[in-house]
């Protein structure tokens, strides 16, 4: 037993306890960790819509010599990153299925809490926080943005259901930001100007904590004539209160990407700001490509500069004009993946893997970007896990089973990357024997398993997420 | 059914333990149950009707619309969930340091001004008083002057008087006394007991539900003078604001995301399929029904019939020629006839675009929106056993044909009994609003029905559709309801019952139906005005 305590193992034991860094030194680690500096984990959630085809999304091979080249792969573009992926098959939103609402709107709110769906506020809402706001609240604290949510270009208008994967203790939807500029100013635009007078600077900090001062006794005030909900409003604006105290201080930095590798205190120096963009611009699908890249380069900066840990970016796609697919891409693509008629069906077909590749082109940039910034002996993207999920499985049919799953980045060596890891055999379908709406959905893989995995990852000692019904971490990943 | 139970003569108030509760706000309550207390966060929309007023800035500038947009509850945004959240707090932070923190100093001068001889802390604490006032829509309490005056000090340190007005402006209009509006009635009246909310409360309460904006300066001196406990004064006040152009631009807000149109700017059509469609189209639809809507809430009183029911629109040349109706002189938008087929609001381009898919009508869409947004019925999603595919667009056959599956099929039958025939009586009118006997060479059968709570009705085209829901019990009962969960921010509770009944019988006291009289009977009601304290946890 104790031949199997690898040094990796121990480590990630001891994670987190006042013991992991001098011991981390005996076993003789990285630069960084002789130093002390461990690079900090990040984590990085995206959510793309439309389901797949799995037979052209799954890698071909087995669980460590699995291939994304080949024709139709709908991953291809990660090919070069395979070393990075934990491409997980067979996973499944069981809660939706056992207990309530399935279909479009159940799979965004489910992807991060683990949660049933709400209707008692008249809408569909989860019971509690989202992944990436549970891991902000456990990592996001050393940094001056405990999380940020991001959107390439918001479908439907006015903080539609669609777009919002985070939300609040309360299930109320975290609001996300759409323009790159307004995102950049936010990381980059509050810091003094080196012109400044470092007298002034002092004074306007003083200023500013006596405002903060009397904001945060005015809000307890408040809190402390509520209860239950009406009081957890007024702690998550306490909370947001105490975000902006935390970053009285701290100088802004401005950074710069770079092609090649750069030691993390280089990559976040310098720097251009994005290009305005009006509302109606953000609002033509056409600017998606640019707007989608503009959000990753951001996120580079950010975990470059060690702004922010948390990240949260939804890449939706009415249609790709950009990619000559004119068509809705949900109803007149993923929704009629089963046509039979040719040559329909390898057009519609075709076309889907264009979408997803493009997608998946995405997440190749932004582990390309996250690769360029050099830390401790390696890249921002070994200490990064990204999670891309998705809405649907199979389009054709709405089912939220087998829905396409990718861990991406080194996971600061949380999980064993590299593989493809069916989670449940092939060709077995849950849905085959189940009886309907709440019954056991036998045979499934709840996907809160891997919820309460990653959780624990991050050192969130907890042992369910979302629902209480699934237990446990998913097996397999470390 | 009634719960309400008014409060019965004084000489039995002994013995009716229900009317006794707590006396520390004064009066007893007037109803033995009430909606839970509770704070509003303001929207952004409220942010900006309060802050130029607040800072005595000549206009409204509407800044608010770049923070984080509110989501929308029940397809409103006025919902009581919204937060402030982290990058709410930052924007709220920015806009008041760089922008109204500025502004307002320059504002507000003659306000924080101190007369040679006079003592600075007692000029800083009218100040604050005055200022605190108007933001936190009640008086400044001595804990908010004393802190208030704390910072006021603590910048006076090291900066002149106005860097001192500047830092207390910025913490009063980013503050959560200015952000939440309060339902929670006088502070220590007991846990879990029915109070009555604060005057000054009550004049948040009502002024925000006439026009989202604070209370004017007659309605705060109503409130100060302890005015606002009867169902007259209120509708009074009511009556009064509902002239405003705040409250026009609250009520359309109101029709717009009722209706639900505000994602009218981002919709993509397939221009194969629909040549008419262009973004000069959607700016000229959308522009047309606003104008419309403004129309009706100013110069016809907010009347829902007539929003329904009229046979005239505001069309500019582009949506003249695409509705075959005579164009203004000079080609610009203006008031024309509608042709026969088409009736009101539910007929214009904009709302039949909205309620379409990509490259074609859609029946089931039009029959949901009908059913939940003007019948107010719920429609439960497809059940998760069920494979969902829109037919493929067939250039030999008809929408209605297309989607004919969907009633035929057992499984779907049971919801798309009702919901396919109010689409499918819709036909007439193609994916862009585009009248037509036509499609793909065939005839199109717009005949159609709805289920309603005395029968059903058929019908046969959009046109009469919308003529028979202008005078339908129904949908004289749903507006109500629908103006209710944007008004209050929340869906109705058994509480709300006789609050509705009050709405609905005076909005349906007159034919025209105008939003104002239920608006009237929303305020005049006890249960707006009282509500249940606290359980300690």
């Amino acid at each position: 037993m104790l031949r199997e305590l690898s040094r990796r193992s121990l480590i990630k034991t001891l994670a987190g306890s006042a013991a992991a860094l001098p011991l981390a030194n005996l076993l003789g680690t990285t630069d960084a960790y002789a130093q002390g500096t461990t690079p900090p984990m990040r984590f990085i959630a995206i959510f793309t819509s439309h389901g797949c085809l799995p037979e052209y999304w799954n890698p071909q091979g087995g669980e460590t010599d699995f291939n994304l080249d080949f024709p139709n792969s709908m991953l291809s573009p990660l090919q070069a990153h395979r070393s990075k992926l934990l491409v997980l098959d067979g996973l499944d939103y069981q809660v939706l299925y056992e207990h309530g609402l399935t279909g479009h709107e159940g799979g965004p709110l489910t992807f991060l809490t683990g949660s049933k769906v709400n209707t008692a506020s008249g809408d569909d809402l989860p019971e509690n926080a989202s992944l990436d706001q549970v891991l902000a609240a456990q990592i996001g604290g050393a940094t001056r943005f405990r999380s940020l949510q991001l959107n390439a270009w918001e479908q439907f208008g006015g903080q539609h259901v669609y777009n919002s994967i985070s939300f609040t203790p309360n299930g109320g939807r975290v609001p996300f930001e759409r323009d790159p500029a307004g995102v950049y100013q936010r990381l980059f635009g509050n810091a003094p100007s080196p012109t400044s007078d470092p007298g002034e600077n002092a004074l306007a900090l003083a200023r500013r904590r006596s405002l903060l001062d009397y904001l945060v006794k005015d809000a307890t005030r408040l809190r402390n004539r509520l209860a239950g909900p009406e009081r957890q409003k007024l702690e998550t604006h306490l909370e947001s209160l105490r975000d902006i105290e935390r970053r009285l201080g701290s100088l802004g930095t401005s950074p710069t990407p770079s092609q090649e590798p750069v030691p993390a205190e280089a990559a976040c120096s310098g720097g251009t700001a994005p290009p305005g963009y009006d509302l109606g611009q953000l609002g033509n699908l056409d600017n998606m490509p640019t707007l989608t890249k503009l959000h990753m380069d951001l996120i580079v900066r950010a975990f470059a500069c060690d702004l922010t840990r948390v990240v949260t970016m939804t890449i939706p796609g009415p249609s790709m004009p950009w990619l000559g697919i004119h068509e809705d891409t949900h109803n007149d693509l993923a929704h009629r993946l089963d046509v039979t008629a040719e040559p329909l069906r390898s057009e519609i077909r075709g076309k889907m893997v264009k979408v997803q590749r493009w997608y998946a082109e995405q997440v190749a940039y932004l582990m390309n970007g996250l690769a360029s910034v050099q830390e401790g002996s390696g890249t921002a993207l070994d200490n990064t896990l990204i999670l891309w999920g998705n809405e649907l499985g199979d389009a054709s049919g709405h089912m939220n089973v087998r829905v396409p799953t990718v861990l991406a980045g080194g996971a600061a060596g949380k999980f064993r990357m590299g593989r493809f890891l069916r989670l449940r055999p092939a060709g077995s379908n849950p849905l085959n024997n189940w009886g309907g709406p709440g019954t056991p959905l036998t045979g499934a893989v709840a996907h809160n398993k891997l919820l309460v995995s990653i959780a624990q990852a991050f050192g969130v000692n907890v042992n369910t997420f979302g629902h209480p019904d699934f237990k446990g971490p998913l097996s397999g990943l470390t | 059914m009634r719960i309400v139970r008014y409060c019965l003569p004084a000489a039995l108030l002994l013995v009716t333990a229900s009317c006794s509760g707590d006396t520390s706000g004064g009066d007893p309550p007037e109803v033995t149950e009430a909606a839970p207390a509770r704070v509003r966060r303001i929207t952004r929309a409220e942010y900006d009707n309060s802050v130029y007023s607040i800072v005595k800035n000549p206009t409204l500038v509407p800044m608010a619309q770049l923070f984080a947009p509110e989501d929308a509850i029940l397809g409103f945004t006025t919902h009581d969930r919204l937060q402030v959240t982290p990058l709410l707090a930052d924007q709220l932070d920015s806009a008041a340091e760089r922008n109204w923190g500025p502004v307002a100093v320059n504002n507000l001068a003659s306000e924080y001004a101190c007369a040679a001889g006079k003592n600075e802390d007692d000029c800083a604490k009218s100040f604050i008083q005055a200022l605190g006032a108007r933001a936190f829509r009640r008086p400044v309490t001595a804990e908010d002057e004393a802190d208030l005056l704390a910072l006021w000090q603590a910048v006076r340190k090291d900066a002149d008087p106005k860097k001192a007005a500047e830092s207390v402006i910025q913490a009063v209009l980013t503050s959560a006394s200015f952000l939440y509006r309060t339902e929670l009635g006088e502070s220590g009246g007991g846990a879990n007991k029915v109070v009555w909310l604060t005057q000054q409360e009550i004049a948040t309460a009502l002024s925000f539900a006439v026009t989202g904006a604070p209370p004017d300066a007659e309605l705060s001196a109503a409130a100060a003078a302890g005015q606002l406990k009867t169902a007259d004064a209120r509708e009074a006040q009511a009556r009064r604001l509902l002239k405003t152009e705040a409250s026009q631009r609250y009520l359309q807000r109101f029709v717009v995301e009722w209706l639900g149109l505000s994602g009218m700017d981002s919709l993509n059509k397939n221009n194969q399929v629909f040549p008419d469609f262009s973004q000069v189209f959607k700016l000229s639809a959308r522009t047309e029904t606003l104008t419309f809507i403004n129309h009706v809430l100013v110069n016809e009183a907010g009347s829902v019939k007539e929003l329904l029911s009229a046979n005239y629109t505001f069309a500019d040349g582009l949506m003249s020629l695409f509705y075959g109706t005579s164009l203004t002189p000079d080609g610009t938008i203006g008031r024309v006839p509608l042709p026969a087929n088409r009736v009101g609001i539910l007929t214009h381009a904009s709302v039949l675009t909205t309620y379409a898919l990509f490259d074609s009508s859609s029946p089931i869409r039009r029959g949901k929106f009908v059913l939940t947004r003007l019948l107010c019925r719920e429609v439960p999603p497809p059940p998760p056993s069920v494979i969902i595919i829109p037919p493929a667009v067939n250039p030999d056959s008809t929408t209605r044909a297309r989607f004919a599956a969907h009633t035929d099929n057992p499984t779907c039958a049971g919801c798309h009994r009702q919901l396919d025939p109010i689409g499918f009586g819709m036909e007439d009118y193609d994916g862009v609003g585009k009248y037509r006997t036509k499609e793909n060479g065939l005839d199109v059968d717009a005949s159609g029905s709805v289920e309603h709570a005395e029968g059903k009705f058929t019908f046969t085209g959009g046109a009469e559709l919308a003529r028979w829901l202008a005078s339908s019990e129904d949908v004289a009962d749903c507006v109500p309801l629908q103006l209710f969960r944007y008004v209050m921010g929340r869906d109705e509770d058994t509480v709300d019952g006789p609050m509705l009944t009050d709405m609905r019988s005076r909005f349906r006291a007159d034919p025209k139906l105008k939003l104002g009289d239920a608006l009237v009977g929303l305020v005049r009601s006890p249960y707006f005005v009282h509500r249940r304290t606290p359980s300690p946890e």
